[in-house]
Parts: C-alpha cells; sequence; structure tokens
C-alpha cells in the first residue's frame, strides 16, 4: 500500500470521505492526528469537539500499532473519515492480530481514594472510545480488521 | 520532549514545551520527568499551559511521573486545556492530582502541601 499522508492537509468535505494509509508507528499517528485537530479546526468543527474526536482516534490508532501490530515492523493501517454534518464517520483496517472475543471494556474512570501508588497507569484507551463514540463495532474478515465508529462532533460531545 | 525546570525556593516548576503529550513522547516525557524531580525536595508543579493534546499514554505518564515522586506527594498541574482538563475529568483523575488555574496562583496557594 502506498503512503497517503497529504489527504489531511486539505478540508474535509461534508459526506466526501478521505482515505489515508499511514504506516503503523506511535510517531506518524501523532504527526497524522496534528494535522487532523488543524484540518476540523479549518473546517469550522467546534474546537473541543475536533480535539475529543482527535483523542478517540489516537486511541483507536494507538491500540492498532501496540496491540494488533505488536510483532510487525511494517504495519500498515488505513484509515477512512468522512465529516457528517453532527459528526466524523471513523473506519480503520489493519491486517495485524485479531482482537478475540468481545471488545474490551477498559476504564471509564478511577476508583476514587485509591493509594498513589495503585493508581493505574493504562487501560483508560478503550474505556475513552466507548464514552466518546456511538456505533461502534469490529469484524474480522480474512486476515483484516475493520473497526467502526462515529464520533459525535457537537458542541456539548462528552 | 521539551521540558524546562525552574525552582522557586523549595518548589520545582516543570515548564511543557510541546503541544502533544501522546503515545509517541511518553517515555521520553517519563523519563526526563525522572531526572528533572529526583531532587526535587517538595512540592512539584507540572505547567501544562503549552499542551492542548494528550491521549490515555500521555495520562499514564503523567501519573507515572507522579508516582515517581516518592513520598505519597501529589504531582500537582497548572493550567489544563479544555481537552486536558476534559480527559483529567473523564477518568476521574482530576480527583488525585493537584489542579490550580496557573502555576502563579500553584506558587501562592499555601493550603497544597507536599
Amino acid at each position: 500500500m502506498p503512503l497517503q499522508t497529504d489527504d489531511l492537509d486539505d478540508p474535509l468535505q461534508t459526506d466526501r470521505p478521505v482515505t489515508l494509509v499511514l504506516a503503523a508507528s506511535f510517531d506518524l499517528v501523532s504527526q497524522s492526528l496534528a494535522t487532523l485537530m488543524r484540518n476540523l479546526q479549518t473546517c469550522g468543527v467546534p474546537q473541543e469537539a475536533g480535539q475529543t474526536a482527535t483523542l478517540v482516534l489516537a486511541e483507536i490508532l494507538n491500540n492498532v500499532v501496540e496491540h494488533a501490530y505488536r510483532d510487525h515492523a511494517d504495519g500498515r493501517i488505513r484509515l477512512e473519515l468522512c465529516l457528517r454534518s453532527d459528526s466524523l464517520q471513523v473506519e480503520v483496517t489493519d491486517t495485524g492480530h485479531p482482537i478475540l472475543g468481545d471488545l474490551p471494556r477498559g476504564r471509564a474512570a478511577i476508583e476514587t481514594d485509591l493509594p498513589i501508588e495503585d493508581l493505574p497507569e493504562g487501560g483508560f484507551g478503550w474505556g475513552l472510545i466507548h464514552l466518546l463514540t456511538r456505533d461502534l463495532s469490529y469484524e474480522r474478515s480474512g486476515d483484516t480488521n475493520c473497526l467502526r465508529c462515529q464520533i459525535p462532533l457537537t458542541e456539548e460531545a462528552g | 520532549m521539551d521540558l524546562t525546570k525552574q525552582t522557586h525556593g523549595e518548589v520545582v516548576v516543570i515548564t511543557a514545551g510541546d503541544p502533544r503529550i501522546d503515545a509517541a513522547v511518553a517515555i521520553a516525557f517519563k523519563d526526563q520527568m525522572r531526572d528533572l524531580t529526583s531532587d526535587a525536595p517538595g512540592r512539584v508543579i507540572l505547567d501544562l499551559a503549552a499542551v492542548d493534546f494528550i491521549d490515555s499514554s500521555g495520562l499514564g505518564a503523567i501519573v507515572a511521573a507522579m508516582k515517581q515522586l516518592g513520598g505519597g506527594r501529589r504531582l500537582e498541574l497548572a493550567q489544563l486545556s479544555p481537552l486536558v482538563g476534559k480527559v483529567f475529568r473523564l477518568t476521574r483523575m482530576d480527583s488525585v492530582f493537584v489542579i490550580h488555574a496557573s502555576t502563579e496562583a500553584g506558587l501562592v496557594d499555601a493550603t497544597a502541601n507536599g
């Protein structure tokens, strides 16, 4: 798959999907999402909603890098985004390891009154994904994982 | 990862200069925080005014930075942007850290103690 990371420099247009394929690395995910966050602001998406959407995408894409491609050096992630009137429609595909069983629930929030040394340092990614999306679905087809969701883009989202 | 350190009496202030604390920099952030705070005698304030984005890996690195302080000390955070504040609120981590409107407010906050 060729690398197409330039699509995100052009403002997204409503109902017109864009696709990019990126090498599975934390650095490229970070760079792509920094560009997307500026792009969403250019498109008139409320700033906090655009940042929240970027957060959800970071959690989804970093999960692919960290888990699906845990033993692949040259994995590729395909990201399809479509801006709708009040949401961002997302489809993420990869050819890494499958998610077995139900989607992880993660943890949305910590228990209060934990001693500092017992505070969790991880497990929040899936909790945030479930909390901040709707219509979240996952399917494994052949050697391909496909995760789909809608991220609300309204002022009061989240 | 751009982190700078200033000392105000017994209080160490670390200022984050990069706009993102995410999975790409989480380990570097945690390691640099250890280096910068290992000799801090008391309170440590992390100024996040320049940071407009964190993800769960960045959150985990900030939690790790607090654990590294030792002695049951709570890391203090100053000037959270809307998204950073939201991540702390949703995960309820805002109940664990001492959060100040600004570093200046944190420095005069006599109620916070190490």
